[in-house]
């Protein structure tokens, strides 16, 4: 074989080596995000910057999303990244005559997407309190009820525990359970509707 | 081939395969950036092929332990007048900032109480008719922490926790009266004050 041929070849493979080392070690610290959008060729921004792939690796944190395409109203979506919390689908909405019939034909591919967005929103949200799968509780050895909904409506949103139907040994006793299911109180949002406190004169969550 | 060219060859060749292998072993690392401050110096401990293992550092400085590594905790051996810390949700980032020791906190909190108790009663004067059950003092002297317990029972008579914050214009009260602290309704207080004035 010819040499020039050989290091021609070898300098290639180096370059290519060298080239996945640098992507390598830009992406150390950083979360591989998953992007879907419909329409497919909606522009996708993060943080301001134009994205072209599909996926792209952020340092985690909250980034915001954003997916725009001429005729439609455009997609933001909020995440805050970490290790599971890493798809964001955008759905810009048609506004065009032009973008509602196009947009006819991805109904099965929006719907496909929503599901998605539905699914990653729950994992999030049981990724910032796993206690919610053990709610509601209700004990009348406590005594108290634990329920939860959900405060926000984007990818920040987060779930809050609702404390009722207690005395003040019950709320302790509730939060003493919280504790022993393995979750932090203190990096929940606790509210007590039935309290009313005696030195404010209003509930905790007021 | 002549002698020069094979030279050449073999070394493209080991530069490749050290390229490969280092890209090998950058895809299997987790990469984490140690900082601190008052400890002798830092521990990394991890579980990996069920097996607790653990790295010292010092000075400050970036690690790296395997990727699939489980149960990571950073650990400060502390220096004098300061208490052990550990942080359990390690990052790519740690900062570890061990607080006063015990000691050095019960005497700044026993120096500091009437003041605090008197901003505290300023804001919330009802706070008289509780008995003060514990302070204490966090983040080298930054925070202070207070748990009341009503006098008489009824249904409202939960113990309260309130923070004060030293500020240049004094101890300034930070916090309502609380059952306890979380970080959604305090975001600008450090969850670790919150923490430790929930464990009060």
């Amino acid at each position: 074989m010819n040499r020039k041929f050989i290091s021609s070849i070898l300098v290639i493979v180096l370059l290519f080596v060298a080239y996945g080392i640098y992507v390598q070690l830009s992406r150390i610290g950083k979360v591989r995000v998953d992007i879907e959008t419909i329409p497919v060729s909606s522009l996708v921004t993060v943080d301001g910057e134009i994205v072209t792939g599909k996926s792209v690796y952020l340092a985690p944190g909250e980034h915001m999303f954003i997916a725009s395409k001429d005729g439609y109203l455009e997609s933001r979506s909020k995440l805050d990244v970490s290790e599971t919390n890493n798809y964001v689908g955008l759905l810009p909405i048609a506004e065009s005559e032009s973008a509602i019939q196009s947009s006819v034909n991805d109904a099965a591919a929006r719907e496909a997407v929503g599901g998605k967005i539905a699914t990653a929103r729950g994992n999030m949200l049981r990724e910032k309190a796993t206690i919610i799968s053990k709610l509601p509780r209700i004990t009348l050895v406590g005594p108290y009820r634990i329920d939860y909904g959900i405060q926000g409506k984007d990818n920040t949103s987060h779930p809050y525990l609702l404390i009722s139907n207690s005395t003040p040994k019950g709320r302790q006793n509730a939060l003493e359970w919280i504790r022993s299911e393995g979750s932090e109180p203190t990096d929940l949002d606790i509210r007590f509707p039935d309290f009313i406190n005696p030195v404010t004169g209003g509930g905790i969550d007021e | 081939m002549s002698r020069k060219f094979v030279v050449l060859l073999s070394f493209l060749i080991t530069l490749i395969l050290a390229g490969v292998s280092f890209f090998w072993y950058i895809g299997q690392q987790r990469f984490i950036k140690i900082n601190y401050d008052n400890c002798q110096s830092a521990t990394i401990s991890y579980e990996y092929n069920k097996k607790v293992q653990s790295k010292n550092i010092n000075p400050p400085s970036t690690i790296s332990i395997p990727k699939t590594a489980k149960n990571v905790v950073a650990e400060c051996k502390p220096s004098d007048g300061f208490a052990s810390t550990n942080i359990t949700d390690v990052g790519s980032e740690v900062f570890l900032q061990p607080d006063f020791s015990e000691s050095k906190r019960e005497l700044i909190s026993k120096n500091n109480s009437a003041k605090i108790l008197d901003a505290i009663y300023q804001k919330y004067p009802k706070l008289r008719d509780y008995k003060v059950v514990k302070q204490s003092v966090y983040g080298r002297g930054l925070w202070y922490v207070a748990t009341f317990d009503a006098k008489e029972y009824d249904y409202n008579s939960d113990r309260l926790r309130i923070i004060i914050k030293q500020e240049d214009s004094g101890f300034n009260v930070v916090s309502k009266p609380e059952i306890i602290f979380t970080k959604y309704q305090y975001p600008l207080i450090p969850r670790d004050v919150l923490l430790q004035a929930n464990n009060l």
